[in-house]
């Protein structure tokens, strides 16, 4: 898998997923996917402050603008997109808050840019609109449908992690509960009975829907697992499209175990005394 | 007064008179002249003084002990230079000792005399003697630092720094022999490299000195039964000091035991002695001979069985081995030493083992409750994952020597102790810090014992390097070293923190924060007032817990008092008089003499006394001087002599006590007070309550000598005396190590104890309530109270948690009726939270008279079976009466109009706005509400439907890729599914799958017109009027300004720019425009789009300048305008099919101010009554017909636009600019 995140910097930007799969057949799709997003939004994270000063998105917007004017095919942006590097929907984003700027030239507020990359339609340029819609749909990483994609896979693993523990009959507190009970911080899972999962303990699960690569996991670590840890002891978290291995290493004395599934020979506290 | 010991014991005075003097006072006549006159001072300073007298006999010969390694180094040679002896046995005469005994004694020493010689290193025949002389004993310094230099060592290594093993000599061939046969090499081979990457990090400048060092040997007199003289009188003598001693005549046990056994393991080179004679003729003395000193420990230790009954197996598993004990006392250490450690050996002693490393979050007493403010909560919480995070660092790290924890860690420490400056986050972080503290306090390093006696350093390299680096440390500074320096500096404040402690010590000091100590001691203040009194110390694992606990907490209470005093200076007299006037009227935090008092009242000294110890240890010069002191010491001292508990515990205290004793701050004067004099007033307690509380004092299995050790470390120097003996002796490279054995649980505090009676003010029920406590078991009450607070503490939670949130829900909806209704009453928010307020209370009340109804079992299975039943009746009755109070009280003070003002404005703000935007749906209403409870895995995942219409519609706009009906029903009924029959939609996900399920169908119709049919539609949009009914999407901008001119944020948007662009790209225009309008006319009925907004879209679009479309696309628009406008003016009721655009001619291009017309045809159903018919010319309107109205021709005049108003419906006339 780390092979796979490796070589992901190696390819030409797009189709990259189906790149992947060809050279790696034994690893999923979804997998796949979430390395190349993993990769987008780390190259994103390093460009983005410098392709989007206002100088750049100012170059970017006559270009836009000349090219409506010369009235070319549809697909502008995409194709600006692709020659600047910046993602489609960041790019028409950059785009529409150029096109929206006050008298000023300062930026519109930010609520109204998001409600128009949310429904285009309310875009009052219909070329914007319609250059900027193209953008979301050819974006995977970000841009409105993309966020609500993700959200949704990580809702969805979310719930599938509580059924299967229901049918384990492990009894827990999910995230919600917590939160009602003044939790300062809310893991996934918290298990009111803990479980022992190869030899360790664990007292709480935390779900992540996507490839578990060191960066991402350090991150984790920061604002998330160790919080945990200090509070309700050693956890599990579960990078359900896998994990790059070795990855425990990081945590050196807290034990936080790495799994891509719920363990299913998980050692209950006995019940009858 | 010296001669009043030499008297003694070289008199024939029985001892058992002097026994009795000591013990009562009385004085026999044999002993009267020894005694002259000053009898009762004499007794109780008499132990003091023969102790001192044993040091002074002995002192000469000590001064010469090789004990500190670095002093012999001061004469050590160059380092090239090294010197072998060889030795040759010689009888010296020597020169007539005892002045006494007129010299009559002839003594003789076996020596062995040094003769420094040049070493030729490469020549190993150069020394045959070394390998032939068996009785030879070298002695290499610092065996312990390499133990692998005792191996045998091949040949070629002979070089610097090595040491041939000797053949083993046969007088000790038994234990160490053995002992050295267990060590295998390959484990020394391991600490070798342990200790040598060790010594690469360590830093220190004396450690190259050290290795140095351990080239050395030397020689020592070897002590001999045969050369002891004056037996009799060292008999005497051991008699007195072992009387003294296990009467606890003598107030310093563990100075006295570290004497004899320095005097055991005492080590002079004959060199050295003959010098020392020659200048003070020490052999005057009775303990001047190295034969002598061994042979008075050996007796005196032997007798003092009550002491080695305590001590951890390894301290006397070296007493065993000790050769020279083996050699004067084998009797002792044969037969009961051996049975003792035997039966040691075999107890159980596996220590409970604590893993948890972490301060658990309690949500009892850390959530959000605890909190006056959201900020608040969520800065602790922040503050909460920086302390732990400066924790592991700090753990992680605090074994590397150049790591240095101030420039690390110290602007992390202090941002994250002020980082809110509030009272409530500086208690929560003391808690926390304090939680922290107990948790490692208390945490087990495993230990293994059977490993242990092979292969100690090997050992605690595998289970904790951090304990070797200390272990060193003291190696370098071994403990005694220690009271010969001021113990107010603060560098010997610092020492008393070892281990993981350092970084509590260090964070306080590097936190420099003066709040944060205030809160810390107050916080320490409440454990140790909780941990002292509490009951929960029956078990033996839960004692020890709490007695360590107690320790750790009042060490850094004393660390935050007495810290700010203390001075790395001597003090000068005047200074020390000056302070100690400042100091005092200065308050002890802590009223140590009450403790004191009631630990002993209680039977509770056994828990008392180590902590109480702890704190004054670390006081400064100046407080022992202070009267507050005063009395706590003179407490402590009368409970050293007097207190009478089981053997351990005994040994527990008073061990402690005694090393309290030997601070060299302690007034010493003190010790030598007579009972009466020391004016204690701990009267005997005889109340019938106590008997109800455990009796500490008294219980046997409590303490064993693992705790003991744990609580007093410093035993740890009687090991390292005999074990360094046993190092440098005999190559075994024993090292003892203190067996740890801790683990924490917080005990939960107890109330404070019953309020003093004041009858006057109380009620008589009360004071009779009070007196039934008061005779009953103290647990009753106990019991009592803590089922009332748990009865409380649920009915609260339930009313927080249940009945607030229902009937403020109830209120919000009744809010909602009196907005809707118009009503006339004034101000809603004020009446509904007095009548919320009302029902609240009602409610909660009654809640909690149904909760007070399952007290009677609860009390009945957890109070005494032989509680009278009239009895258990009161209990309960009393137990309902305080629940009921405590939850009365929470109610009145937390249940007020303020608490639910808050909710109903907030609620009423919402409506208002509503309102504005009138917005008829409840705002309550989200998705969420319609989740269905079962999930449907076979349905598709959310995100893999959003991906599928994503593909779908690129698809369908840049590939054009076909579409088929099949697919799209399909779709539908895909979509259905997953929004109702999946649990993990989110709200953002449904509104996603709206978005793009419209935009699907709608660039369905433009594109592929030929695969949606009406029938598609008309089903499309039933299935979103299901999903998403009344369009509880329309959620309004908050800022209107910003809001796109005459949009709304709807997203079924049929009529924008953008739609309109995409028609226009439609290679089907008419069958496109049929089905959009299908379309808009279906979503109208549905009611998912109003009328109005159809109207503003409308707007929009024809406010839009369309300067460069082509003549095709420029027709739809118009075309589609004037459908737009007519349609749009159609009243929803009446919208049908039947109206429809028949005609529509614009020219496209005309004459500079010539005339145009433009003419608009339609036809209506026919019941189909037109609205109005608008024209616009770019962004205005210029033209509309109102046909209901009795002037229906309004034009507004624009630059450049005459209007015409003469023709059937409307006759534009436009002057072509």
């Amino acid at each position: 898998m780390s092979a796979a995140s490796d070589s992901v910097y190696k390819l030409p930007y797009r189709n990259r997923v189906q790149t992947l799969q060809k050279l790696f057949p034994q690893l999923s799709v979804d997998t796949l996917k979430c390395v190349v997003a993993q990769e987008c939004q780390r190259r994103m994270k390093g460009s983005h402050g410098r392709l989007t000063t206002s100088e750049a998105v100012e170059v970017l917007y006559k270009r836009y603008t000349n090219s409506i004017s010369m009235s070319e095919e549809p697909g502008i942006l995409i194709r600006l997109s692709d020659e600047n590097g910046l993602t489609p929907a960041l790019l028409a984003r950059s785009i529409i808050e150029r096109h929206y700027q006050k008298s000023d030239k300062t930026k519109p507020a930010k609520l109204l840019v998001s409600t128009l990359m949310k429904n285009t339609a309310l875009i009052d340029d219909r070329d914007l609109a319609f250059e900027t819609y193209l953008c979301l749909l050819e974006d995977d990483e970000y841009g409105p449908i993309a966020e609500a994609t993700k959200q949704s896979v990580g809702y969805e693993y979310e719930i599938r992690l509580r059924m299967e523990l229901e049918k384990c009959r492990v009894s827990f507190l999910h995230e919600e509960h917590l939160r009602v009970k003044g939790y300062d911080k809310t893991p996934d899972i918290k298990l009111e009975i803990p479980v022992a999962v190869d030899g360790q303990v664990i007292n709480w699960i935390e779900s992540k829907a996507l490839f578990g690569d060191e960066e991402v996991h350090r991150g984790y670590l920061k604002d998330q697992l160790y919080s945990y840890w200090n509070r309700f002891g050693p956890g599990l978290v579960i990078y359900w499209f896998g994990y790059v291995e070795d990855l425990e290493k990081i945590h050196q004395n807290r034990i936080i175990l790495i799994r891509d599934a719920l363990p299913m020979n998980m050692i209950f506290m006995e019940q009858n005394s | 007064m010296a001669s009043l010991f030499l008297d003694l014991v070289f008199g024939d005075v029985p001892l058992i008179h002097v026994f009795t003097w000591l013990t009562n006072g009385t004085v026999h006549e044999d002993i009267q002249e020894l005694l002259t006159n000053e009898t009762e001072n004499v007794r109780y300073s008499f132990p003091l003084l023969l102790a001192n007298f044993i040091r002074e006999q002995s002192s000469c010969l000590l001064k010469l002990h090789n004990v500190n390694p670095s002093e012999q180094n001061i004469v050590s040679s160059p380092k090239r230079e090294i010197f072998i002896p060889t030795v040759h046995n010689l009888s010296l005469g020597s020169p007539s000792p005892n002045s006494r005994n007129g010299g009559n004694c002839q003594e003789t020493r076996r020596i062995r005399k040094v003769t420094p010689q040049r070493l030729d290193l490469s020549n190993d025949s150069a020394f045959p003697s070394l390998q032939q002389s068996a009785q030879l004993r070298e002695i290499p310094k610092k065996r312990r630092i390499n133990p692998t230099q005792l191996v045998d060592s091949p040949v070629s290594r002979v070089q610097f720094g090595s040491y041939s093993k000797p053949s083993p000599p046969p007088i000790t061939g038994n234990a160490f022999n053995q002992a050295k046969e267990q060590a295998s090499p390959k484990s020394f081979d391991q600490e070798r490299a342990l200790l040598k990457e060790k010594k690469q990090q360590l830093t220190i400048p004396a450690m190259p000195d050290l290795v140095n060092n351990t080239s050395k040997t030397w020689t020592c007199v070897e002590p001999d039964m045969n050369f002891v003289t004056r037996q009799t009188e060292l008999d005497r003598l051991s008699a007195l000091v072992s009387f003294c001693v296990s009467r606890h005549l003598i107030s310093s046990l563990y100075n006295e035991i570290h004497f004899l056994i320095q005097l055991l393991v005492i080590r002079v080179s004959p060199a050295k002695l003959k010098q020392a004679h020659l200048a003070a003729g020490s052999s005057s003395l009775l303990l001047g001979s190295v034969h002598n000193c061994v042979y008075f420990s050996a007796k005196t230790l032997e007798t003092l069985e009550e002491v080695w009954r305590h001590v951890d197996p390894t301290t006397l598993q070296q007493l065993m081995r000790n050769p020279r004990l083996l050699l004067f006392s084998p009797e002792w250490v044969n037969g009961k030493l051996t049975r003792l450690f035997s039966s040691l050996k075999t107890e159980d002693r596996i220590p409970p083992q604590k893993t948890v490393a972490n301060v658990a979050f309690q949500s009892e007493t850390d959530n959000r409750f605890n909190f006056a403010s959201d900020s608040s909560f969520q800065f602790f919480r922040k503050q909460r994952d920086q302390f732990c995070e400066v924790w592991q660092i700090w753990k992680v790290n605090s074994s590397i020597p150049s790591w240095n924890m101030a420039l690390g860690l110290q602007k992390m420490i202090q941002s994250l102790v002020d980082l809110r400056r509030d009272c409530v986050n500086y208690a929560h972080l003391a808690r926390l810090f304090r939680s922290q503290l107990l948790n490692v306090a208390q945490l087990v390093k495993p230990v293994n014992y059977e490993e242990e006696r092979n292969g100690p350093l090997g050992q605690l390299q595998s289970s904790d390097p951090d304990k070797l680096r200390r272990l060193r440390e003291r190696l370098i500074n071994p403990p005694d070293s220690r009271p010969t320096r001021c113990v107010g500096s603060e560098s010997d404040i610092k020492m008393n923190f070892e281990g993981d402690q350092e970084f509590f010590r260090d964070f306080i000091l590097l936190a420099a924060s003066p709040s944060f100590n205030e809160h810390l001691k107050n916080n320490l203040l409440s454990g140790i007032q909780d941990l002292s009194s509490s009951d929960d110390c029956d078990d033996r694992s839960q004692f020890a817990e709490n007695v360590i606990a107690l320790q750790v907490m009042a060490k850094f209470l004393a660390f935050l008092h007495f810290y700010p005093h203390a001075s790395a200076d001597h003090l000068p007299e005047h200074v020390f008089h000056n302070l100690s006037r400042l100091r005092m009227s200065q308050r002890e935090p802590i009223d140590l003499v009450s403790y004191i008092k009631e630990a002993f009242h209680k039977g509770r000294l056994v828990l008392v006394i180590p902590w109480v110890v702890t704190y004054l240890t670390l006081a400064d010069p100046v407080a022992f001087s202070l009267p507050g002191f005063h009395s706590v010491l003179c407490h402590l001292i009368f409970i050293y002599r007097k207190a009478e508990l089981t053997p351990a515990n005994a040994f527990l205290v008073r061990v402690s006590l005694s090393w309290l004793f030997n601070q060299p701050n302690f007034p010493l004067p003190l010790l030598a007070k007579s009972d009466e004099e020391l004016v204690v007033q701990l009267r005997h307690h005889s109340l019938a309550v106590d008997d109800q509380l455990p009796q500490l004092d008294r219980s046997t299995h409590l303490v064993d000598p693992s705790l003991i050790h744990q609580c007093c470390p410093y035993l740890w120097s009687w090991k390292h005396l005999l074990a360094e003996f046993a190092c440098s002796d005999a190559k075994s490279s024993g090292e003892g190590k203190a067996s740890v054995s801790r683990k924490i649980t917080p005990v939960s505090a107890e109330e404070s104890p019953s309020p003093v009676k004041t009858p006057n003010v109380k009620s008589l029920q009360q004071s009779l309530e009070e007196n039934f406590f008061q005779n009953q078991p103290a647990s009753v009450k106990r019991t009592v109270e803590f089922v009332a607070e748990r009865l409380a503490s649920n009915v609260v939670r339930d009313i927080r948690h249940q009945i607030i949130p229902r009937l403020v829900h109830n209120a919000q909806a009744s809010l909602k009726t009196w907005r809707d209704s118009f009503a006339t009453v004034k101000d809603p928010v004020e009446s509904l939270c007095r009548q919320l307020c009302l029902d609240v209370r009602n409610e909660s009340i009654s809640s909690a008279t149904s909760a007070v109804a399952s007290i009677e079992s609860t009390l009945t299975a957890l109070l005494p079976n032989d509680l009278l039943p009239p009895v258990q009746r009161v209990c309960v009755v009393i137990a309902s009466k305080l629940t009921h109070g405590k939850v009365v009280d929470w109610i009145h003070l937390h249940v007020t109009n303020g608490l639910f003002k808050n909710d109903l404005e907030v609620e009423l703000a919402k409506l208002d706005k509503n309102v504005n935007r009138r917005l008829t749906s409840t705002p309550s209403a989200t998705v969420n509400d319609n989740l269905p409870v079962v999930h449907d895995p076979a349905t598709l995942a959310p995100s893999f439907l959003i991906e599928r219409l994503k593909t779908l519609i690129r698809q369908v706009i840049r590939d054009a890729s076909k579409v088929t009906g099949q697919e799209v029903a399909e779709l539908l009924a895909s979509t259905d599914g997953t929004l109702h029959r999946r649990v993990d939609v989110t709200p953002a996900v449904s509104k996603c799958l709206q978005q793009l399920t419209f935009d699907f169908l709608f660039i369905l119709c433009v594109f592929q017109p030929e695969s949606v049919g009406s029938q598609t539609i008309v089903a499309w949009v039933e299935f979103w009027s299901r999903a998403y009914p009344s369009r509880e999407s329309a959620v309004l901008l908050e800022t209107e300004e910003q809001q796109p001119p005459g949009a709304s944020t709807s997203i079924w948007q049929v009529l924008t720019p953008k739609q309109l662009l995409l028609l226009a790209q439609s290679t089907a225009p008419r069958e496109s425009w049929t089905l959009v309008s299908t379309l808009l006319v279906q979503l109208m009925k549905a009611g998912l789009i109003r009328y109005k907004d159809v109207q503003e879209q409308a707007v929009a679009v024809v406010r839009q300048e369309w300067p460069q479309m082509n003549i095709r696309n420029v027709y739809c628009c118009w075309w589609w305008t004037a459908l737009v406008a007519i349609s749009a003016t159609v009243g929803p009721p009446l919208l049908c099919d039947g109206l429809k655009v028949t005609g529509f001619r614009v020219p496209s291009l005309a004459l500079y101010g010539s005339d145009v017309e433009l003419d608009c045809a339609f036809s209506a159903a026919r019941n189909a009554k037109l609205y109005s018919v608008k024209w616009y010319q770019n962004h205005e309107e210029f033209y509309r017909y109102m046909f209901e109205e009795r002037t229906p021709v309004t034009a507004f005049t624009r630059p450049g636009i005459n209007v015409d108003v003469s023709f059937n419906i409307a006759i534009i006339s436009k002057n072509i600019e």
